[in-house]
C-alpha cells in the first residue's frame, strides 16, 4: 500500500510538476507592447537641447503583402507629433527648418516596420503553448524563447493564424560627431513593438502612450 | 486546478486510510512570499495543497516526507527592467509554481492531549518553475533547488476518524541552475490528519 502510495503521490508530483499552472491566460493586444530604449553612454545629453524633426516617417513593408497598407499623411502626422511634443515638454527646444546658419544639436528619425508573420498553435495543451518575439534581448537573466512556435505532430491539433506586427523607432542622431567610417552616431533610440489589431484608432492610441513610455524612461533627457 | 487538489486529495486518502501506525494530512496551503521571492511577486498565494506522510518511529516521533503544490502569480502594469543602457518596459504576467518534495521528521508535544503541538524540520529539494511573460517575451527558469523548511502546528483531535490540521512553515530555496535569486515563502496550512 505505501508503495503504491508513494507512485501515486510521484505521479502527481511529475504531471504537475512539468505543466505548472499559469492563470489568466487571456491577454489583450496592449499585453503584447513592449518599449525599448537604449543610449549611448559617452554621450553628455546636457551639451544638447535643440532637435530637428523631419515631418516623415519611413514606411518598411513588403509591398507585395497586399495585407499591410503604407502609413497614412494623417497617422505619420499623428506619430511626429506625438514624438514632437514629448520631447518640447522634456524642455528641448525645435528648429523647425535647418541650414548652416541654423543648426540643430541633433537629429531625430523615426522609421516604422510592419510585417505579418504565422503562429502555428497546439490545442492538446490546457492553455495555449505558444509564444512570439521580435529577438532575443541579451543580458536579460533567465530562459529565453524566440520566437518559439512549438510544433509537436501527434499531440493533438495545430492550426495556423497569422499575425501582423509592427514597431516604431525613433533615433537620435548627432550629426557634428560623424565616425570615420562617415555613419552618424546615434545618442538615443526607442523602439516601440507591437501586435497590430484590425481596429486603426486603438493601435493609434497605444503608439501615442507607448512613445510617452519611451520618453518616461529616458530621464536623462530631460531639459 | 481546485478539482486537482480535491480529487488528489481524495484519492490519496482514501488508500492510505487504512495503513497503520502512519501518519498521513491532506491540506489547503496558501502562501506569503518573502524577501526576493516577494520582489518578483507580493501577492499572497490562495492556490496550494499539501500531502504528507510518516512512520512513526515513537508514540511522539514521526519521520516521512511530504509533497504539495503552491501557484504564485501577479501582474504588473508596464513594469521596466533596465540592463546597463536599455530599458524594457510591457505589462508583466508573473508566475511562481513551486513542488517541493521533502523528507521530515515531527516532534509531536503530547499525542494524548486535546491539543496537540508539534514541530517539523524538513529538507529536500523544491522544483520551481518560475515565468515572468514580459510583453512579447517569456523568461521562465525551471530548476530543482536545495532547500529546507521549519514548520510549528497544531492538532486538534476530533476522536472521529480524522483530526484537524494547522501549520505554518516557512519554506527556503537556495538558488539553482539559472534562477536567480533563493526562493522563499511562508505557508500557511489547514486541513485535516489521519494518525492509527
Amino acid at each position: 500500500m505505501k508503495n503504491l502510495t508513494l507512485k501515486v503521490i510521484g505521479a502527481v508530483i511529475i504531471a504537475f510538476g512539468l505543466a505548472g499552472c499559469y492563470p489568466d491566460q487571456l491577454r489583450g493586444y496592449s499585453d503584447y507592447d513592449m518599449v525599448v530604449t537604449d543610449y549611448d553612454s559617452k554621450v553628455n545629453f546636457d551639451t544638447y537641447s535643440t532637435f530637428h524633426l523631419p515631418d516623415t516617417v519611413v514606411d518598411i513593408i513588403d509591398t507585395n503583402d497586399t495585407k499591410i497598407h503604407p502609413l497614412t499623411r494623417a497617422q505619420q502626422t499623428a506619430i511626429i507629433a506625438e514624438i514632437r511634443q514629448n520631447f518640447l515638454d522634456l524642455g528641448w527646444s525645435e528648429v523647425d527648418s535647418v541650414d548652416s546658419n541654423n543648426l540643430a544639436d541633433v537629429i531625430i528619425t523615426t522609421t516604422a516596420v510592419r510585417s505579418e508573420f504565422s503562429v502555428y498553435y497546439q490545442y492538446w495543451y490546457s492553455y495555449w503553448d505558444y509564444w512570439y518575439g521580435w529577438g532575443y534581448y541579451p543580458g536579460y537573466g533567465g530562459g529565453y524563447y524566440y520566437p518559439g512556435y512549438p510544433w509537436y505532430p501527434g499531440y493533438g491539433g495545430i492550426y495556423k493564424e497569422d499575425y501582423k506586427v509592427g514597431s516604431i523607432q525613433i533615433d537620435m542622431v548627432h550629426p557634428f560627431d560623424v565616425a570615420d567610417d562617415n555613419e552618424f552616431p546615434v545618442a538615443w533610440s526607442a523602439n516601440i513593438y507591437g501586435l497590430l489589431s484590425s481596429n486603426q484608432s486603438s493601435n493609434e492610441s497605444r503608439y501615442a502612450s507607448n512613445i510617452g513610455l519611451a520618453f518616461d524612461q529616458s530621464t536623462y533627457l530631460k531639459k | 486546478m481546485r478539482i486537482w487538489i480535491i480529487s488528489t486529495a481524495l484519492m490519496l486518502a482514501s488508500i492510505v486510510s487504512n495503513a497503520q501506525e502512519n501518519f498521513f494530512s491532506v491540506t489547503y496551503g496558501m502562501g506569503l512570499p518573502t524577501a526576493e521571492t516577494a520582489d518578483f511577486i507580493d501577492d499572497y498565494s490562495w492556490r496550494g495543497v499539501n500531502l504528507e506522510w510518516k512512520k512513526m518511529v515513537k508514540s511522539n516521533v514521526g519521520v516521512g516526507f511530504t509533497t504539495g503544490w503552491n501557484v504564485f502569480d501577479d501582474f504588473v502594469n508596464k513594469g521596466s527592467y533596465t540592463d546597463g543602457t536599455t530599458t524594457y518596459t510591457a505589462n508583466q504576467y508573473r508566475y511562481i509554481n513551486v513542488f517541493p518534495v521533502m523528507a521530515n521528521v515531527t516532534y509531536y508535544l503530547d499525542p494524548d492531549a486535546s491539543v496537540i503541538p508539534f514541530g517539523t524540520i524538513g529538507a529536500g529539494t523544491y522544483r520551481i518553475l518560475q515565468r515572468n511573460e514580459f510583453g512579447p517575451l517569456l523568461i521562465e527558469e525551471k530548476n530543482w533547488h536545495f532547500g529546507f523548511y521549519p514548520e510549528v502546528g497544531v492538532i486538534l483531535p476530533t476522536y472521529g476518524s480524522v483530526d484537524f490540521f494547522f501549520s505554518t512553515r516557512y519554506n527556503y530555496a537556495f538558488k539553482a541552475g539559472d534562477a536567480r535569486w533563493d526562493q522563499s515563502y511562508l505557508g500557511f496550512n489547514i486541513g485535516i490528519s489521519y494518525w492509527h
